[in-house]
């Protein structure tokens, strides 16, 4: 019954949602207890370090594997069974991707144009032409960065409300990189699409991003709109005598050979850091992304 | 001490996975001399002469440990260390000595006098360096040549190795493997191919993880790093024209690639003609040789033996050959999270829900089996041809629908994704071999039904094994089917 309400309430709202997300390999937690909604409209950046689990959650999300506990929901119906109307909607491009290695990219798109309803055979043409990927060579002969290009061109070219882009941007170079970012924010400010994508490159994710999920080791640290984590988070570090003093809450701790800490720290709802900054010789450093992406992971 | 060092560089050289693979094989031989002395005992017949082994050891000996020394070769010219390179010759010397030059010299097999066992145990080394330092084709001109020798050689009368005489074919034979080596050596060397080439060495092949399915291979994904070593005439033209929606089965089958893709008619026959020609070109050989030599029945028994023989082990190898290959490749599209199936799971149109297990599992077992089929139909015909006995003709026709249970359960247990685990999946495949190939060679044994193991015949074992091995392979299609009921949807990785 529950699951029931649930699906009614995800179908207005949210493109993507799960929750209490676990998955394992090989006895090693991939997943913890993920819980994420992307709303309709956003773009989100998924960061984290290497093993964080960002692809599993990708694929936990899109049902494209079974979690060990937890559910999921795409376009307000049930990843591991969505109806052919919502796939038509979705596009998913994995990390170094594969697929059909023995088509030409002629031939994958002439295969694959028959299922997608919206498919876009004139932006296929032209951004084959403009990337200048060689259209008649089989897959398996191409460069990693041009696969990567022509299994992004699949992906926009159905059209898709909901683009799922597993580090897209690893194999390209600067420029083929600039032009997707440029593609997934037109994308997303002109059609109103909902994008979520993964990534190390910090700055892709300031350059497009709306809101941003940070996954470390199997968990979710922080999900918060991009433009917040400035004003939200910062670096409290305390002097020896004070590190004792130091909030038990905070995303990341280190501590330093001379004794001091510094903690990566929240705002509360009432937008006010935590006690310990007014402590005598405390000190609040402002983070840009990076910094705090390097603080939590490190 | 330098010695040990030259003896073991061979050793050093090859990949932790070859020098496993080297230990099983000399593990298996033994078992199989062992096996052989018991069978002889039991018999009490004579053993086979030190000749054979001496032989059969060298060949796979040059063929597996040897051939690593040209790229420990090549590496070391690469990393500047000329000693190194030369240490390797040094190393392919004192092998030459230890295992062609000692026994010629400590043994004197019966018929052979010590020139003519040196040569034909270099010829047994060339044969075994040639097939790995060469390209992977040269491998079929090696079989041909060695077919020929067996067969047709015997009949036109063509002195065999060690009798008088047979210097004058066996000394040109071996000069030119000796050549060929070496100019394959000098070209790895030099650097004037790369692994990915096709005209590679099949040394360079096995080096790029071709064997092991790390990069390439077979049940690699797509078997991309193969395709990439193909020339463009060689790859195979999809069929498009019954694609989409409404051709669910048919789009799967292309989803799939490899053996199941549906080809155009053009690549469909360029692709039979790579395993028909070889066959053929047997078969064409034996026949002209039968016309030329007049030999009346004579010719007809050469016929029978070599033609029919050959039909028979292409149909009852072929068939297993087909049943690995599909489910290689078949595991590797379920193991691989980045390829086809994302793709298929997000796919549109395609049948949901029973319907699509259904189209899904005939996408994949009517192109598997088809073949495997008409392998089995050959065989049949070839069982008519042959008049073998009945018993022959039973266990005969029961190699290919062995390796047909394997590829339904098989198939079953990876898209359900209940597939045992590899030490046990492993057991069986090596229990299914060692089985079909007994049964492949119950018509070369004589009166079978008087041998005897242990307390029964060896039929009565050989059918015990075989109700073993279908109820295994009907279990496991059992619990494969169960998985394939249950699983959310069929695209899930294994």
């Amino acid at each position: 019954m529950s699951a029931m309400i649930r699906e009614r309430e995800s179908a207005t709202t949210a493109a993507l949602d799960a929750s209490g997300l676990v998955h394992c390999y090989e006895g090693s937690n991939a997943l913890c207890g993920v819980d994420l909604r992307l709303e309709a409209g956003s773009v989100l950046g998924l960061i984290g370090r290497n093993g964080a689990g960002k692809s599993t959650l990708i694929r936990a999300m899109l049902g494209l594997i079974e979690p060990l506990s937890g559910s999921a929901f795409v376009l307000g119906e049930p990843a591991l069974k969505l109806s052919d109307a919502v796939k038509a909607r979705i596009a998913y491009v994995p990390q170094q991707p594969e697929a059909l290695a023995w088509l030409t990219a002629t031939q994958m798109f002439d295969y694959l144009s028959r299922f997608y309803p919206r498919w876009d055979r004139g932006f296929v043409l032209r951004t084959l032409d403009r990337w200048q990927i060689p259209a008649n060579r089989v897959l398996a002969k191409l460069s990693p960065g041009e696969r990567q290009r022509v299994d992004l061109i699949r992906a926009l070219a159905s059209q898709p409300e909901l683009l799922v882009l597993d580090e897209p941007a690893a194999a390209l170079d600067p420029v083929a990189r600039r032009d997707l970012l440029r593609e997934v924010a037109l994308r997303a400010g002109e059609a109103g699409a909902t994008v979520l994508f993964s990534t190390h490159i910090v700055s892709d994710l300031e350059r497009v991003a709306s809101d941003i999920a940070f996954l470390h080791q199997g968990r979710l640290l922080l999900h918060c709109p991009t433009d917040d984590t400035k004003e939200r988070y910062a670096r409290l570090w305390l002097p020896a005598n004070e590190s004792a003093s130091a909030p038990d809450v905070a995303l990341s701790r280190h501590g330093h050979p001379d004794g001091s800490v510094s903690l990566v720290v929240e705002r509360d709802a009432g937008g006010r850091w935590p006690k310990a900054a007014e402590l005598p010789g405390a000190r609040i450093d402002a983070l840009g992304l990076e910094d705090l992406f390097v603080e939590i992971a490190e | 001490m330098n010695l040990v060092r030259w003896l073991l560089l061979p050793w050093w050289a090859t990949t932790r996975a070859m020098q496993i693979a080297i230990g099983a094989l000399l593990g298996l031989i033994l078992l199989t001399f062992g096996a052989i002395a018991v069978f002889h005992y039991i018999q009490h017949s004579s053993m086979p002469d030190s000749a054979d082994m001496l032989s059969i050891i060298n060949l796979l000996v040059w063929a597996l440990l040897l051939p690593n020394l040209l790229v420990l070769a090549r590496d070391a010219r690469a990393l500047r260390l000329p000693a190194l390179e030369r240490e390797a010759v040094i190393s392919l010397g004192v092998y030459a000595i230890l295992f062609i030059v000692a026994p010629s010299l400590l043994f004197n097999p019966p018929g052979f006098t010590t020139a003519q066992f040196m040569l034909a145990l270099s010829l047994c080394a060339g044969i075994g360096m040639a097939y790995m330092c060469l390209p992977g084709y040269f491998a079929l001109v090696i079989v041909i040549g060695w077919l020929l020798y067996d067969h047709a050689g015997k009949a036109l009368g063509w002195p065999q190795i060690g009798q008088a005489g047979s210097t004058t074919w066996v000394l040109p034979t071996l000069i030119l493997l000796l050549l060929a080596i070496a100019w394959s050596w000098r070209r790895v060397l030099h650097n004037a191919v790369s692994a990915s080439s096709y005209n590679a060495p099949m040394i360079l092949k096995f080096r790029n993880n071709a064997w092991n399915n790390r990069s390439a291979g077979i049940g690699n994904n797509g078997g991309s790093a193969m395709i990439r070593q193909r020339p463009n005439w060689m790859l195979s033209q999809p069929d498009l024209r019954r694609c989409g929606p409404e051709y669910p089965q048919h789009s799967l089958r292309l989803a799939m690639g490899g053996m199941f893709m549906p080809l155009t008619v053009t690549s469909r026959l360029r692709q039979c003609a790579f395993f028909v020609l070889p066959s053929l070109l047997f078969v064409a050989v034996m026949m002209l040789l039968s016309l030329q030599n007049h030999h009346g029945d004579g010719a007809l028994s050469l016929w029978k033996a070599g033609g029919f023989a050959a039909l028979v082990w292409g149909g009852g190898f072929g068939a297993s050959m087909l049943a690995f290959a599909c489910l290689m490749q078949l595991a590797m599209r379920w193991r691989s999270a980045n390829a086809e199936l994302p793709l298929l799971t997000l796919l549109p149109g395609l049948p949901a829900g029973e319907r699509g297990k259904h189209a899904l599992l005939r996408a994949i077992l009517i192109p598997a089996l088809r073949w495997q089929l008409a392998l089995w139909l050959v065989l049949l015909c070839c069982m008519i041809g042959l008049h073998l006995s009945k018993s022959s003709d039973v266990f005969l026709l029961l190699t290919p629908l062995g390796a047909m249970g394997f590829t339904i359960a098989f198939v079953l247990l990876i898209v359900g994704g209940k597939l045992p685990r590899p030490w046990a999946s492993t057991a069986l495949g090596i229990f299914g071999c060692v089985l079909i190939n007994v049964s492949l060679f119950i018509p070369a044994l004589n009166d079978t039904s008087t041998m005897r193991i242990g307390g029964g015949s060896l039929l009565e074992l050989l059918a015990a094994a075989w109700i073993v091995l279908g109820s295994v392979l009907l279990w496991l299609g059992y619990r494969g089917w169960n998985g394939v009921v249950q699983r959310r949807h069929l695209f899930l990785p294994s």
